[in-house]
C-alpha cells in the first residue's frame, strides 16, 4: 500500500527539503553576522520587485530549465547524468558554429539552426558516456564528469585556438553577426510599448524555446511509447526485459535527449546573452541542474518551479553580494543542502512524514 | 633536456602528486568497504581551508592539520549518515558534499577574514616547509653535484613532511587491507556483505570505519595543499583533484601500489604541462599516431553491431579527419616542421586516460561488486 | 550453514574466504597460517580437498560447496545444515558430497539436509522430515519408508479444485520444441534436450519442483534467454539467441506470457493499473493517437472495462499495481494477456499468492481460453492445480522432461515420483 498519498510525496518531501535547507541557510547568514529577515527582503526587493530583476532571474531559469529537464529525462531512466557542464559547453560550440559560419537572414532562422547545432553537439557529447555505459559498462557518473573536464578542455583549445579571430587576447570567438542576435526581455517590451522594462536584463526569447521544451517533455514522458519505455526501464529492468524492451537502445536515446537538453542551454547564454562564445560559460548551471530535477522530482511543472526557485535565489544572491557581506557562495550552499536533504537524506524527511501519516491513517 | 631538469620535473612530479595519492588511498578504503564516494573534491577543500585559516590565526601548523582533518571528517560523517544509516543515494550524497564546501568555505573565509574568500597567505609556522634529508646538497650547489647526489637531492630530499607520510601511506595501506583482519573484512565487506554478515561481523562498522579513514586521508590531502603545496587556501583551490584522485583509482584498478604509480603518472602530466607550455612533434608523427588510431577503430568494429559501427566508428573518422587536416595544413611547410601539441591535450591525457580504462580497453576495471549498493539485512 | 546461494567473496582465495570472520588476532599471517595446516588436517580426514590458495570464482561451484562446507567445520560446527546442496553439483560431485556426509556423520556430527530430491533422502538419511506450506506434516525413519511413501507425504492429500471442463479438442501444431539446451551465465546446465510439442485448443502442463528448469523453459520462449536447439510456433522458427530484447518479436509471433513472478517481471508496481495494462504492447498502433502519441484516455477506458469482466477489485484504472492484492495484481496480468488473443499462452504459476475466490476465476479463464482454440502452457508447483487443469502433463526434473502422462490415467504420487526424479528404471 502506497503509504503517503501522491501528493505528499510530490509536494511535501520537496518543500520540507527546501524549508530545512532554508532554516540551515539562515543559521548561516546568522553567524556571518547579517540578519536572515533583512536578507530575504533584499532578495525579494532585488528579483521580484523590479522588472530588471525578473529579467536576470527568468535569464537563470531559462538556464536551469534546460539542465534540470536534461538531468530529469535521465533520471527517469534510472541514469545520472552529471554531465550537463560538459554537454552544455558543447552545445555551446555548436551554436557558435552554427552563428558563425552560416549566414542566416533573420534570428528566427538562426535559432532553428543554432538549436540544432546545440543539440546534436550535446547528443553526441551525452552519446559517448551512454555507448560505454550500455555496451561496455562503465559508469556513467565517472564518465560524465570526465567528460565535463575533458569538454572543458576541448572548448578552451578551439577559444584560444581556431576560433579565437586574429590579434584578440580574449580567449573567446568573435561576436556573432547582428542578425543571429536574439531579442531580450527589453526588446520585445519596447515593441509592445512599454519602455524602460526589463532594462540591461538579459532574459530573451529563448525563455520561451525552454517553456516549450518542458511541454515536449512532458509529452514525450507520459505520452509516447518511447517515454513509456524509458520510465518502465527506470522502474524495473528485469520487467523491461520481460517486456523486451532493449536496455541498449534505452540507456542511448534517454542519454542523448537529455545531452541535447543541456546543449540548448547553450541558445540562452551563448547566442542570447553573450552573443559570442566564451569561457566557462555554464558556470555551474550543469549541476544545479541536479538540484533542480531533484526538487521537481523530474517532473517539468516541478522542473519549471525549481528552476524558478532557483533562478531567483541566483538573482538574489547576487543582490546580496553586492550590498551585504553574504558572499554569491551562499547559494551554493542552499543549493547543496537541497540536494543532500531531497537526494540523499531523503529518508530523513520520508521516515517521519510516513510514520504520521500512517498513525494519522491508524486514528482515523 | 638534461638530468638535472628531468629531476626537477620528477621532483615536482612527486609534490603534486601527493594530494592526489592521499585522495586516492582514501577513496580506497571507502570504495573496497562498498562507499562510493565522489565527495573526495569537497573533503579535501573543506580541510584546505579549515587547515589554512587556523594555521594563520594560531601560526601552528600541526592546529591547522588537524583541524583540516576534522573538517574533513565532519563531511565524511554527512556521508556515512546518508550511504549507511539512511540507505541513500550515494552519488548524490557525494554531489551535494561538494557543493557544500565549495560553498561554505568561501561564505566563512570570507566572513573570517574578509578577503574575497582565501585566507590570509601563511608565515613560515603556518606551513610545512621543506625538509632535508642529511647529506643534500642545497640548492645552490646542485648543478655541481654529481648524477647520484643530484638524485638524492633534487627528487627524494627537500619535500615537506606529508609527501614523506604520504609515501609511507601506501604500503601502510597495502599492510593493513592486505595483512590485518581488519583490512580483510573490509575488503570482504565491499565484495559480498552477506558474507561478512552472516559470519557474525557488522556490516555497519566496518562501512563506518572506512569512511572515517577515508575522511582522514582526505583531510590530509587538504591541509597539504593549503599549507605546503600553497601558502593558504584560495577558492577553489582543489580544482577537480578529487575528480582525478578518483580517475587514478580506477586507473589503478583499487590497489594501493597501482595508486602511487597511478598518482605519480597523473602528477607527472601536470609538472609537465606547468613547465613545458611547448611539445613538438612532427606533424608527419602526429598525422600518423592519429591515423593509426583512428584505422585500428575501424579495423575492429568491422564485425560488431550496428550501434558500435556509428560509435566507434565515427569516432575512428574523426580522428582521421583530424590526421587529414594536419597533413594538409602542413604540406606546404614540409611534413617534418614541428607542431605544437596544444596544452589542453597534456591536461585532459588524465581524463582521457581514465575513460579508456572504464570502457574496459586496458584490461577490466572490476570495482568491488557490491560498491554504491546500501546493505539491507536479509530477514 | 551452508546455504543455497554461497556467501563467500568471489575474488577472495580459498584461505580468507576460509578465515573470515574466524581469525586469530589482528594480523592476518597467523590466521592463515593456522587455517592452512587445519584444512589438510580436515582434508585429510573427511576427503574434503580443495586448493587453499585458489580463487573462488574460478573455482567450480562442488569445490565452492566444500569451502562452505569447510568453513562450518573450521569453526568447530557439530551441526551442518545443507540447503539443496545438490542442485548445482554434477551426479559425480553429489556422490562425492555424500561420501562426505557420511564421514562427518561418522565422526559424530548432525548434519540437517534439506532437500526435494528422494533418491538422496533414500540413500543417505537416517530420519525424515516432510514440510508443507510451512508445517511439518511428518517425521519418519528413513528405513522404515519408501519413495512413493515420501512423494505422497510431500504432495499431499487436498481438496481437488475441479474445474469444469469439456474433454480437448486438440487441432493443429502451435509449439514444437526440440532438443532445447539452455547454459546459464554461470555455466550451469539449465535445460537439457527439452522436446515438447503443443497443439491449439490444449493445456499443457508442466509439473515440477521450482527451479528445475521449467522458468528457464518459460524464459525462453518469452524472449528473454538464449538457448540452442529449435523452436517453432505456427511453424516459424523463433530466433533464440537474442538475450536483450526479443520480447517484443515473440508477442508479434502471437505468443502472450503470463510470468512467474508478476512483481518482478509481469508488472511494473509503481506504474498504475492502465499503464500496465499495455505493457509490452505499449507500441501496439492500436493504442496510439496518432502517430506519436499514445491514446491513454482510450487506454484507461478499456482497462475500466477489463477490470469489470475480469473482476478486479477496486476496478481503479488510476490506482497503482502496489495497491492491488496478489490475486488482483495477477488477475491485470491475466486480463492483458488473454485479451490479446494470442495463439500460445505461456502461464507461469497463476494463482501463486492469490486467495481462492480468484483462483477459481483465472482457471476458468483458462479453460475458456482453450476452448477458443488456443493452446496454453501451464507451469505450476501445484499439483493439484495441473492435474485438473492439463489434457497433457509432462515432468519436469533438473532440466529434462522425465516422462508426459495423461491426467485423466495418472495420480499425484505418480506424478510426485517423477518429480522427485525417480523414474521406474534403476536410478542412475
Amino acid at each position: 500500500m502506497d503509504v503517503m498519498p501522491k501528493w505528499a510525496d510530490v509536494v511535501l518531501v520537496p518543500l520540507i527539503s527546501l524549508i530545512i535547507a532554508a532554516l540551515l541557510s539562515a543559521l548561516l547568514i546568522l553567524a556571518i553576522g547579517e540578519s536572515p529577515v533583512a536578507a530575504l527582503k533584499l532578495m525579494i526587493e532585488g528579483t521580484l520587485l523590479r522588472s530588471s530583476g525578473w529579467g536576470y532571474m527568468l535569464y537563470y531559469t531559462t538556464n536551469f530549465i534546460f539542465t534540470g529537464l536534461a538531468v530529469s529525462v535521465a533520471f527517469h531512466a534510472a541514469l545520472f547524468n552529471i554531465g550537463g557542464e560538459g554537454q552544455a559547453m558543447m552545445g555551446g560550440l555548436g551554436v557558435a558554429l552554427v552563428c558563425l559560419f552560416i549566414p542566416w537572414p533573420h534570428w528566427s532562422f538562426a535559432i532553428i539552426g543554432a538549436s540544432l547545432g546545440a543539440a546534436v553537439f550535446g547528443m553526441i557529447w551525452a552519446g559517448l558516456p551512454a555507448y560505454l555505459q550500455a555496451k561496455r559498462g562503465s559508469h556513467i557518473v565517472i564518465t560524465t564528469i570526465m567528460f565535463n573536464f575533458i569538454a572543458a578542455g576541448v572548448l578552451n583549445f578551439f577559444l584560444v585556438g581556431a576560433l579565437k579571430p586574429k590579434g584578440s587576447m580574449d580567449p573567446a570567438t568573435a561576436n556573432f553577426p547582428a542578425s543571429t542576435h536574439l531579442p531580450t526581455f527589453e526588446d520585445m517590451a519596447s515593441l509592445m510599448g512599454f519602455e524602460k522594462m526589463f532594462r540591461a536584463a538579459p532574459a530573451n526569447v529563448s525563455f520561451f524555446l525552454a517553456l516549450v521544451a518542458c511541454v515536449l517533455v512532458w509529452f514525450l514522458i507520459w505520452r509516447t511509447p518511447l517515454g513509456y519505455e524509458i520510465r518502465a526501464m527506470g522502474k524495473s529492468e528485469p520487467a523491461a526485459r520481460y517486456a523486451g524492451i532493449g536496455s541498449v537502445k534505452i540507456i542511448m536515446v534517454a542519454m542523448m535527449i537529455s545531452g541535447a537538453l543541456s546543449g540548448m542551454m547553450a541558445i540562452n547564454t551563448t547566442q542570447g546573452e553573450s552573443e559570442r562564445l566564451i569561457l566557462n560559460f555554464t558556470e555551474g548551471a550543469g549541476f544545479i541542474g541536479i538540484a533542480v530535477a531533484l526538487m521537481g522530482r523530474s517532473h517539468p511543472l516541478g522542473v519549471l518551479l525549481a528552476a524558478l526557485l532557483f533562478g531567483f535565489l541566483y538573482q538574489g544572491g547576487a543582490e546580496l553580494a553586492l550590498w551585504t557581506k553574504i558572499p554569491r557562495e551562499l547559494i551554493v550552499v542552499i543549493q547543496a543542502l537541497v540536494i543532500l536533504f531531497t537526494g540523499a537524506l531523503s529518508l530523513m524527511v520520508r521516515g517521519p512524514l510516513e510514520r504520521l501519516f500512517l498513525s494519522l491513517r491508524q486514528r482515523g | 633536456m638534461d638530468f638535472l631538469t628531468l629531476l626537477q620535473v620528477l621532483d615536482s612530479s612527486l609534490r603534486l602528486a601527493t594530494p592526489l595519492l592521499l585522495a586516492c588511498l582514501a577513496g580506497l578504503f571507502s570504495e573496497r568497504a562498498g562507499i562510493f564516494d565522489i565527495g573526495l573534491e569537497g573533503k579535501m577543500l573543506a580541510a584546505a581551508f579549515l587547515s589554512a585559516a587556523i594555521a594563520a590565526t594560531t601560526g601552528s601548523v600541526w592546529l591547522g592539520l588537524l583541524a583540516g582533518i576534522g573538517a574533513s571528517l565532519l563531511l565524511s560523517a554527512i556521508h556515512g549518515l546518508a550511504s549507511i544509516t539512511l540507505r541513500g543515494d550515494q552519488i548524490i550524497s557525494g554531489v551535494a558534499i561538494n557543493f557544500l564546501a565549495a560553498g561554505l568555505t568561501v561564505v566563512i573565509s570570507q566572513d573570517w577574514f574578509g578577503q574575497g574568500g582565501r585566507t590570509p597567505p601563511l608565515l613560515s609556522g603556518g606551513r610545512f616547509e621543506p625538509l632535508s634529508l642529511p647529506g643534500a646538497v642545497p640548492a645552490k650547489e646542485i648543478s655541481q653535484a654529481g648524477p647520484f647526489m643530484q638524485l638524492y637531492s633534487e627528487l627524494f630530499s627537500g619535500h615537506s613532511l606529508l609527501v614523506y607520510v604520504a609515501l609511507l601511506m601506501v604500503p601502510l595501506t597495502w599492510f593493513v587491507l592486505y595483512k590485518t583482519r581488519f583490512g580483510l573484512r573490509l575488503r570482504a565487506v565491499g565484495e559480498n556483505p552477506a558474507a561478512v554478515d552472516t559470519a557474525g561481523i557488522s556490516v555497519v562498522g566496518l562501512r563506518y570505519a572506512a569512511v572515517c579513514i577515508c575522511g582522514i586521508l582526505c583531510g590530509i590531502a587538504g591541509a597539504y595543499m593549503a599549507t605546503a603545496l600553497q601558502a593558504g587556501f584560495v577558492k577553489d583551490m582543489s580544482a577537480g583533484r578529487g575528480f582525478i584522485a578518483l580517475a587514478a583509482l580506477i586507473f589503478a584498478k583499487w590497489r594501493p601500489w597501482y595508486a602511487l604509480g597511478a598518482c605519480l603518472l597523473f602528477g607527472f602530466f601536470f609538472a609537465v604541462d606547468n613547465r613545458f607550455q611547448n611539445i613538438l612533434l612532427p606533424a608527419w608523427a602526429m598525422s600518423g599516431v592519429l591515423l593509426a588510431l583512428g584505422c585500428g577503430l575501424f579495423a575492429y568494429v568491422r564485425n560488431k553491431t550496428l550501434l558500435d559501427r556509428i560509435v566507434l566508428g565515427g569516432l575512428g573518422l574523426g580522428l582521421a579527419i583530424v590526421a587529414t587536416l594536419i597533413t594538409l595544413s602542413n604540406l606546404s611547410a614540409g611534413l617534418d616542421s614541428m607542431i605544437k601539441i596544444p596544452v589542453v591535450f597534456i591536461q585532459s591525457l588524465p581524463y582521457v586516460l581514465t575513460v579508456v580504462v572504464l570502457a574496459g580497453f586496458v584490461g577490466k576495471a572490476i570495482p568491488p561488486r557490491s560498491g554504491g549498493v546500501a546493505y539491507v539485512k536479509e530477514k | 550453514m551452508v546455504f543455497q546461494h554461497f556467501k563467500l567473496v568471489e575474488n577472495f582465495t580459498v584461505l580468507e574466504n576460509i578465515v573470515l570472520g574466524a581469525e586469530s588476532g589482528a594480523f592476518l599471517a597467523p590466521s592463515l597460517r593456522k587455517a592452512r595446516a587445519e584444512l589438510a588436517e580436515l582434508a585429510a580426514e573427511y576427503e574434503l580437498n580443495v586448493d587453499p590458495d585458489a580463487v573462488i570464482e574460478e573455482i567450480g561451484v562442488g569445490m565452492q560447496q566444500r569451502v562452505e562446507i569447510l568453513k562450518a567445520l573450521y569453526r568447530r560446527a557439530n551441526i551442518l545444515i545443507l540447503d539443496e546442496p545438490t542442485g548445482v553439483l554434477t551426479p559425480t560431485e553429489a556422490d562425492q558430497l555424500f561420501r562426505i556426509l557420511g564421514r562427518l556423520r561418522e565422526e559424530g556430527k548432525t548434519i540437517i539436509l534439506i532437500t526435494h530430491k528422494l533418491r538422496e533422502i533414500m540413500d543417505i538419511t537416517d530420519t525424515v522430515s516432510v514440510m508443507r506450506r510451512g508445517e511439518m506434516t511428518a517425521t519418519v525413519k528413513t528405513s522404515q519408508t519408501s519413495p512413493e511413501n515420501l512423494a505422497e507425504l510431500m504432495v499431499g492429500r487436498k481438496v481437488l479444485l475441479r474445474v469444469d471442463k469439456a474433454p480437448a479438442q486438440p487441432k493443429q501444431h502451435v509449439l514444437e520444441i526440440t532438443d532445447l539446451n539452455v547454459v546459464d551465465d554461470a555455466g550451469v546446465t539449465r535445460l537439457t534436450d527439452v522436446s515438447l510439442s503443443l497443439r491449439a485448443g490444449e493445456i499443457l502442463g508442466i509439473a515440477g519442483v521450482a527451479g528445475n528448469g521449467q522458468s528457464e523453459l518459460l524464459e525462453v520462449l518469452g524472449g528473454y534467454q538464449s538457448a540452442t536447439g529449435s523452436v517453432k510456433v505456427n511453424g516459424a522458427a523463433l530466433d533464440l539467441t537474442g538475450a536483450d530484447s526479443d520480447g517484443q518479436s515473440r508477442r508479434a509471433n502471437g505468443i502472450a506470457h503470463v510470468p512467474e513472478d508478476r512483481q518482478r517481471e509481469g508488472l511494473i508496481m509503481d506504474f498504475t493499473a492502465w499503464e500496465n495494462a499495455v505493457f509490452g504492447y505499449h507500441r501496439d498502433p492500436a493504442h496510439q493517437s496518432n502517430r506519436f502519441f499514445m491514446d491513454n484516455a482510450a487506454i484507461k477506458a478499456a482497462t475500466a472495462a477489463k477490470m469489470q469482466r475480469f473482476d478486479v477489485r477496486p476496478p481503479n484504472p488510476n490506482l497503482t499495481a502496489q495497491n492491488f492484492s496478489g490475486g488482483n495484481q495477477q488477475k491485470i496480468v491475466l486480463a492483458r494477456e488473454i485479451e490479446r488473443n494470442p495463439d500460445l499462452l505461456l502461464i507461469g504459476q497463476p494463482t501463486r499468492g492469490v486467495d481462492i475466490g480468484a483462483i477459481e476465476f483465472i482457471h476458468q479463464q483458462i479453460v475458456a481460453l482453450r476452448d477458443q482454440g488456443k493452446a496454453i502452457l501451464l507451469v505450476s508447483v501445484e499439483l493439484d492445480e495441473i492435474l485438473s487443469l492439463s489434457d497433457r502433463v509432462a515432468v519436469m526434473f533438473d532440466g529434462q522432461i522425465m516422462g508426459e502422462r495423461d491426467p485423466a490415467k495418472t495420480n499425484e504420487k505418480e506424478l510426485g515420483l517423477l518429480m522427485a526424479g525417480v523414474t521406474g528404471e534403476a536410478s542412475s
